[in-house]
C-alpha cells in the first residue's frame, strides 16, 4: 500500500470527527441541516453525510420506474431478514447440512468479495481516505503514522457499518484494526432466524466477514464462528485465521 | 364468513385515494413532508404513508447500533444483486439446473409468503381493510364489487411499489379483474442478470408472485412465465392459476 495523504488533511478529517463526537446535538441540528442542501448533499461522500447525521438511504439511488436500486454504485436488491434460514433450509433438505453451511459460506464470500471489488470508494469516503481501500492495508505503514491508524480504524469502521449494520446484518465490531483475529457480532441475522440451536449457525455471516477481511488485508482468510446467539449466548464471536 | 370492509368505507378510501391521485403536487410537496414528519412517521401505517407520497426507502428504520433494518413491522436485508447469478451458480452445481430452477422458485415462494404475512400482521396497513386477507373466498368477493376491487388494486400496486419496484427487482403490475390473474414485469432483475436465453429465466419472479397471493388470497396459487425478457420479449409477463392438488 503506497500512500500519499497530506498528514494535513488526516489531521483536519479526524478533528471534524471529534467535533461531531463532542457535539453530538449541535452536529445533529446544524449540520444535519446544512447537509439538506441538495447541491451539498450530492456533493459529498456518503461518509461525510453520516457524520453530519444523514442516513444511509438517502444516499440510494432509487428509480422506483424501472424498479432499480443501487448504493456506491453497486446494484442492490432487499430481501426479508428470514430469506437466509428458508435458503438454508430448503438447501440442507436437498443436499444435507453440512454441505448446505459450506454452500451458504462460500455463497455470502463471494457476494461480499464481488460487492467490495464493484463499490464506487469515492462515493462513500473523502477522495483521500478512499486510496486506503483500493489495496491490501500495511499494517508497518499504519504503525509509524497513528493518525493515519486512526483514520483507517475510522473509515473501517464506516465500511463495516454500511455494508453490514446498515443493511440489516447485525452489528460487527473487530478486536483490532486493521486486520482482526476476532470479530463480535450483534444480532447476526442468522442467529435471529435459525434458532434455538445447538451449534452455531451464522456460515453466511462468517463467509462475508472471511471475505471482507481478506479483501482489507490481501491474505486469504477463513472466519469460523466460536459462540452464537441462536444457542443462547448474547452475540456471536467469530474468529479469523489465515488460510493454509 | 368472509370479513370485508364496508361499502362506506371501501367508497371513503377509494374517493380519498383518487383525489390524491388527481394531484400529485399537493402530495409531493404537502402531505409527503408530512408522511415523513418525525412524530407522525411513528404512528402512520406505512400503506397509509405510501399513500401520502413516502417512498418506501422514507419508510424503512435503521437501527445502526444493533443491526436491524424494519420496514412496518418486517426485518429487511440489502444484498448486491450479484446474490442472484452466485446463487444460481452454486445451487446449479450442487443440484443441477432443473432442480435449481424449482429450488430458488420455492425459496422465493416461502420467504415471500412469510414477509407478506408480517408486513399484514405488522404495520403496513390498517386491519380492517385486510381482514380478508387469507380467506379462499377473497378473490371471488372482491371481484364481485367493482369499487372493492380498484381500492384493493390500489393498495396492491402500493404495496408491490414497495417491497418489489423499490426492492429492486424491476417494476411490476398485477391485473387482478383477468382471469386468470396477470402479472407483468418490466427490467426484472433475473432476466436483467442472465442476459439472452432461450427459456424463461424468471423463477425467483414466479415464487415471490405465488407466495405474496397464496397469502393474500388464501389458495395455493402456480404462476407460469408465458413471455419472458432474456427471449427477446419486451418484458416478463406470467399467468397465476390456482394450483391443483397432486
Amino acid at each position: 500500500m503506497k500512500l500519499n495523504i497530506p498528514q494535513k488533511k488526516i489531521e483536519g478529517f479526524l478533528r471534524f470527527l471529534d467535533f461531531t463526537r463532542s457535539h453530538p446535538h449541535l452536529s445533529r441540528v446544524a449540520l444535519r441541516l446544512a447537509y439538506k442542501v441538495p447541491r451539498l448533499k450530492m456533493a459529498l461522500p456518503v461518509s461525510y453525510r453520516i457524520y453530519m447525521g444523514g442516513r444511509i438511504l438517502e444516499s440510494y439511488r432509487v428509480d422506483a420506474e424501472r424498479g432499480e436500486i443501487s448504493f456506491a454504485s453497486v446494484d442492490r436488491q432487499i430481501v426479508g431478514s428470514e430469506y437466509l434460514e428458508v435458503v438454508f433450509r430448503n438447501l440442507a433438505e436437498a443436499v444435507g447440512k453440512e454441505k448446505a453451511r459450506r454452500a451458504m459460506y462460500d455463497m455470502h464470500f463471494r457476494i461480499m468479495k464481488e460487492q467490495l471489488q464493484a463499490l464506487d470508494l469515492d462515493e462513500i469516503f473523502p477522495r483521500f481516505c478512499a486510496s486506503l481501500f483500493r489495496e491490501p492495508v500495511d499494517p508497518a505503514l499504519l504503525e509509524k503514522n497513528p493518525s493515519l491508524a486512526r483514520l483507517y480504524g475510522e473509515m473501517e469502521s464506516m465500511l463495516l457499518r454500511l455494508l453490514f449494520s446498515e443493511s440489516g446484518w447485525g452489528s460487527p465490531t473487530f478486536d483490532t484494526t486493521p486486520v482482526p483475529g476476532r470479530v463480535t457480532v450483534r444480532k447476526s441475522v442468522e442467529s435471529q432466524w435459525i434458532r434455538p440451536s445447538e451449534e452455531p449457525v451464522c456460515y453466511a455471516m462468517a463467509g462475508s466477514l472471511a471475505a471482507f477481511v481478506t479483501h482489507i488485508s490481501g491474505e486469504k482468510i477463513e472466519a469460523r464462528e466460536t459462540r452464537c446467539a441462536a444457542t443462547g449466548e448474547p452475540d456471536c464471536t467469530f474468529v479469523l485465521e489465515r488460510k493454509a | 364468513m368472509i370479513k370485508l370492509p364496508s361499502p362506506y368505507q371501501v367508497r371513503t378510501a377509494l374517493r380519498l385515494t383518487n383525489f390524491l391521485d388527481r394531484h400529485p403536487r399537493l402530495v409531493r410537496n404537502f402531505l409527503r413532508p408530512m408522511a415523513n414528519a418525525p412524530l407522525l412517521r411513528r404512528y402512520l401505517w406505512v400503506g397509509i404513508r405510501g399513500f401520502m407520497g413516502a417512498s418506501a426507502f422514507d419508510c424503512h428504520v435503521i437501527d445502526a447500533e444493533e443491526g436491524v433494518v424494519d420496514f412496518g413491522g418486517v426485518k429487511e436485508t440489502f444484498y448486491p444483486s450479484c446474490m442472484t447469478t452466485i446463487m444460481w451458480e452454486i445451487l446449479s452445481s450442487e443440484i443441477g439446473e432443473e432442480k435449481a430452477m424449482e429450488m430458488i422458485r420455492k425459496i422465493a415462494r416461502e420467504a415471500v409468503y412469510m414477509e407478506i404475512k408480517f408486513g399484514i400482521e405488522g404495520h403496513w396497513f390498517p386491519k380492517r381493510f385486510l381482514a380478508f386477507a387469507g380467506d379462499p373466498s377473497a378473490l371471488d368477493a372482491v371481484r364481485s364489487d367493482p369499487d372493492l376491487l380498484r381500492l384493493v388494486s390500489k393498495g396492491l400496486n402500493l404495496t408491490n411499489r414497495f417491497i418489489h419496484d423499490e426492492g429492486g427487482y424491476g417494476r411490476i403490475e398485477v391485473d387482478l379483474a383477468s382471469d386468470p390473474i396477470r402479472v407483468t414485469i418490466t427490467n426484472s432483475l433475473t432476466a436483467r442478470l442472465a442476459g439472452r436465453s432461450d427459456r424463461p429465466v424468471c423463477a425467483a419472479s414466479c415464487g415471490m408472485i405465488e407466495g405474496a397471493m397464496s397469502y393474500m388470497l388464501g389458495k395455493n396459487f402456480r404462476a407460469r412465465e408465458v413471455e419472458c425478457a432474456a427471449m427477446g420479449a419486451r418484458r416478463c409477463s406470467f399467468e397465476l392459476a390456482e394450483e391443483c392438488p397432486s
